[in-house]
């Protein structure tokens, strides 16, 4: 197997004595969608802001293309190439969708520090936009303020702003949550197109989204991985349906 | 920030009546709309900390009292100083002065900040209140304006107060401008992102204390510049202008006025003089008069006067805040909302 695009190493993050995520060793592999499955409280959004830089470990290492990046602030995991999007929506509620995925365009410039011309002049920001609008399919929205949107658009606004940065490994935390039955499939269109020239790694509770787009499966339980490998050997795996998909559920 | 035409023509046209001003009122008035207009500077560059970078400081009022003091040391008694090194150190000095303290505070923020801005400014005032060469508590005298000279040849005189007038006027205008300039710029996009929601704007990829220290030098050099403009105006500078009070006048102007506009704060400022002259006129009690009618501006008009003006023209203001609800109903259905809280924790 290829060197992981990100690794971490008996990662830790403990608040006090509870440990959210203890020891937690995974390789993602580029290319790959890899969800992480696991009961409330499993650790799996800690797991996430640890990656992201949103929240610093405890102890352990984390490495993105060989690189550590175990301290690293989330603003600078975002310029070596990682995205994210959050759970609870968070977006500028009172920009519109054209500003909101703006800023994400405009942090691939070298640098912001840049007072003179006017931004809308920066032509390579403008269609960095306007290509995240498209994909997260808000192009028709743009100038609508994101705070009026319904709640799927704003979760795929969410999505977009992400996009607009460019990563090439997206940390996406439950994308479908909250959404209804047409919203979720066509979000679930989009990650599988996303999936074709990007690492995802996907944190998601609808187990049919997730056996249809991952490559590859991580199970935690209490902080813990208690499992790890391809959708059918988790699926097959009887800790895992005991602790998680259910006795009895599996057909 | 998206102009409505309204706004741009009322702009244009109160410019046009402060450039008239002086022909039409008296001596008494030209220097109240001097004062008003030097205010207006010094509450746009809080504007920019406040209204654009969401960064609330108690404390702005050290660089306009610093500047005036620096012009005050580096003006000799015995003649003018020119208009360029004057300038130049008074502007270096609230710059370095910002960069110092905004190193420290952009570290905090919510009340700390406000907390931490107010003691840095009280460290000021007590610096100069104590500091027996340059008049303690009583303040000093600044007895000549600075020169504007090029090549040995005077370009203007200060001295005269017509021309200083519209000096002030070019330099109210050319702040808006410059002011205007920054919040258009990749750098005013970033700042404006940093007060609508931090830490998103961090996860998109900006190091945002840096954006908020950048602002704090640029918001405090701007203030320095007014401090200028004042010292020059008055030919006084004592401690009173960099204390708390001073701090606290300019941030009533600013949300007065209406926060995140930059012409609002300017309104406030024109408004809190007017009455403040007004009132003294009427009461000796005026700072009470002065206090209702602070309240009744926060209860009955949340974004300020500038709120009231675009209420009226129509106009959204330039942070994107509503005014009203008008069109910002949501257009499509809401399918479901039942995730909306986030729905299960992981």
């Amino acid at each position: 197997m290829t060197e992981p695009i990100l690794r971490t190493d008996h990662l830790c993050k403990n608040f006090g004595a509870i440990f959210a995520v203890n020891s937690v060793s995974i390789g993602f592999a580029a290319g790959q969608v890899h969800a992480i499955i696991g009961p409330n409280g499993a650790g799996k959004t800690t797991l996430i802001d640890l990656l992201s830089g949103d929240t610093q470990p405890t102890s352990g290492g984390i490495y993105f293309k060989g690189r550590d990046v175990t301290r690293a602030p989330v603003d600078r995991v975002s310029r070596l190439g990682v995205g994210r999007s959050y759970q609870k929506t968070n977006i500028f509620p009172r920009f519109t969708c054209e500003q909101n995925c703006w800023l994400g365009a405009q942090s691939r410039l070298p640098n912001s520090m840049r007072f003179l011309r006017p931004a809308s002049s920066y032509s390579q920001v403008r269609e960095r936009t306007q290509r995240a609008l498209e994909l997260c399919r808000l192009d028709h929205r743009g100038q609508a303020i994101a705070g009026t949107l319904s709640y799927g658009e704003q979760r795929q606004l969410e999505i977009g702003m992400m996009l607009a940065t460019g990563p090439e490994l997206l940390l996406l935390d439950e994308p479908l949550a909250g959404m209804g039955n047409e919203e979720a499939a066509d979000v679930i269109e989009l990650l599988k197109e996303l999936a074709k020239d990007h690492t995802l790694i996907l944190i998601e509770h609808d187990m049919d989204a997730v056996f249809a787009v991952a490559e590859a499966m991580t199970v935690m339980v209490s902080g813990q991985v208690l499992a790890s490998g391809t959708p059918e050997v988790i699926r097959n795996n009887a800790e895992v349906q005991d602790a998680y998909l259910g006795t009895g559920e599996d057909h | 920030m998206k102009m409505s035409r309204a706004l741009a023509g009322f702009l244009c046209a109160a410019v046009l009546g402060l450039a008239v001003t002086p022909w039409l009122a008296g001596e008494f008035y030209m220097d109240l709309m001097i004062r008003i207009m030097i205010l207006g500077i010094f509450a746009m560059s809080l504007d920019l900390l406040v209204g654009y970078t969401g960064l609330i400081s108690f404390g702005h009022a050290a660089f306009f009292g610093l500047s005036g003091y620096i012009l005050a040391i580096v003006t000799p008694e015995s003649g003018p100083i020119t208009l360029w090194y004057a300038l130049f150190m008074c502007l270096a000095g609230s710059a370095i002065a910002a960069a110092a303290i905004g190193w420290v505070s952009v570290r905090t923020s919510g009340v700390y900040f406000i907390m931490i801005t107010l003691a840095f400014s009280q460290m000021f005032f007590y610096y100069f209140n104590g500091s027996v060469e340059l008049g303690s508590s009583d303040g000093i005298f600044i007895f000549f304006r600075p020169d504007v000279t090029l090549g040995g040849f005077a370009l203007i005189d200060l001295g005269d107060e017509y021309t200083f007038y519209y000096f002030v006027l070019a330099s109210l205008v050319g702040s808006y401008l410059f002011l205007t300039m920054v919040l258009r710029s990749p750098f005013g996009k970033v700042i404006q992102g940093v007060r609508a929601n931090e830490a998103r704007t961090r996860a998109l990829g900006f190091a945002t204390q840096r954006y908020k220290l950048v602002s704090f030098i640029i918001a405090g050099t701007l203030a320095g510049f007014a401090g200028f403009l004042e010292a020059t105006h008055t030919g006084f500078v004592s401690p009173a202008h960099l204390g708390w009070h001073e701090s606290g006048m300019i941030l009533i102007i600013v949300i007065l006025g209406g926060i995140g506009t930059l012409y609002g704060p300017v309104m406030g400022a024109f408004v809190l003089v007017f009455l403040q002259d007004k009132f003294q006129e009427i009461s000796d009690l005026w700072l009470l008069l002065m206090g209702f009618f602070v309240i009744a501006v926060v209860l009955f008009l949340p974004h300020g006067i500038a709120g009231l003006f675009a209420r009226l023209t129509g106009a959204r203001p330039a942070d994107g805040t509503e005014v009203g609800d008008k069109g910002l109903a949501p257009t499509v259905p809401a399918k479901s909302r039942e995730g909306a809280d986030g729905g299960g924790t992981a």
